[in-house]
């Protein structure tokens, strides 16, 4: 099943070029492998070291917040564990797909969530990160909380998500940042 | 009292905390998933440190970028050096280095600045 999410967005992204694909569980590894295939890409592009850096920045914590928030080993054998990271690069426009089930009762409050940051303005998302970090308590994975409202900040743009009804109990949640 | 020497690795940075001189320095990236394995023995060694520190204590944060994880450690360690300082034992303050161009570091150097009350010094590395 989770196959045909990745290839409706891969369709989705058709005319754009796909830099690297991942499907499967997100362990400790995978950002590694991505920044080794993204060096060779940015090497043969020339592309900036401030662009890289942010590429590398937004990405390590776009694959962590899915290694935080997959659902946990006892639902291991069924496909609740996989999560996708897939990148694309439109004239060097680049942008990072995850996608990773969640329980239905957590889809509303996540949405409300990323709203109310895609309504905020640049120093609002500040002093909202600032508030959060003050607070933050490290989940027993290391989570701070704090992923999409740093991605969000440093995207500049509006984050695209959507949740992907599965059957009663889960969702399929995708989210796109672009990287400016 | 011990120094505190760890060595850089791809996902955590050095770290060389010196208790004669009071001169801490963390230097790299610092993207561990979960961060509190590799920030616990810094917060303790600075714990042990606050017992007797040196009459003065700096640091230097020269870190290239760092994950959403380490920032709620980073913010630990500055609150720890926010006793200290309060304690009247040390004078405390942090040096933050930064590329010229990296807006996102810059920033962060800002938001721990207006966060903790310890002088944060943002420098241009």
């Amino acid at each position: 099943m989770l196959s045909n999410f990745v290839n409706v967005h891969l369709s989705k992204m058709s005319a754009q070029n796909v830099l690297y694909s991942y499907q499967g569980v997100i362990d400790e590894s995978i950002t590694e492998k991505i920044s080794a295939l993204m060096d060779k890409h940015f090497e043969e592009n020339s592309i900036p070291s401030e662009r890289r850096k942010k590429f590398f920045l937004i990405m390590v914590e776009c694959v962590q917040n899915v290694f935080h928030h997959q659902l946990k080993p006892e639902h291991e054998g069924q496909p609740f564990e996989s999560g996708i990271i897939v990148s694309n690069d439109e004239n060097s426009n680049y942008r990072i797909v995850s996608g990773n089930y969640i329980v239905n009762t957590s889809t509303k409050a996540l949405g409300e969530k990323i709203d109310k940051m895609n309504a905020m303005s640049a120093e609002q998302l500040r002093a909202f990160y600032q508030e959060s970090l003050s607070v933050a308590e490290l989940s027993e994975k290391g989570g701070a909380g704090l992923g999409i409202l740093d991605m969000a900040r440093k995207s500049k743009m509006p984050l695209e998500y959507e949740f992907v009804p599965i059957d009663e109990h889960y969702s399929f949640f995708i989210l796109a940042i672009a990287i400016p | 009292m011990n120094n505190l020497i760890i060595e850089e690795s791809i996902k955590t940075p050095s770290v060389a905390f010196a208790a004669e001189s009071g001169i801490l320095e963390l230097k790299g990236k610092s993207i561990p998933e979960n961060s509190l394995e590799f920030y616990r023995p810094v917060f303790e060694w600075i714990d042990n440190y606050g017992q007797s520190p040196n009459s003065s204590t700096e640091l230097k944060v020269r870190l290239e970028y760092f994950n959403t994880s380490s920032s709620k450690c980073l913010l630990d360690v500055f609150r720890r050096l926010e006793t200290l300082s309060l304690s009247g034992k040390s004078t405390v303050k942090v040096s933050w280095y930064y590329d010229g161009d990296d807006e996102d570091m810059m920033e962060a150097g800002e938001d721990y600045s207006a966060l903790v009350k310890i002088p944060f010094e943002l420098l241009k590395a």
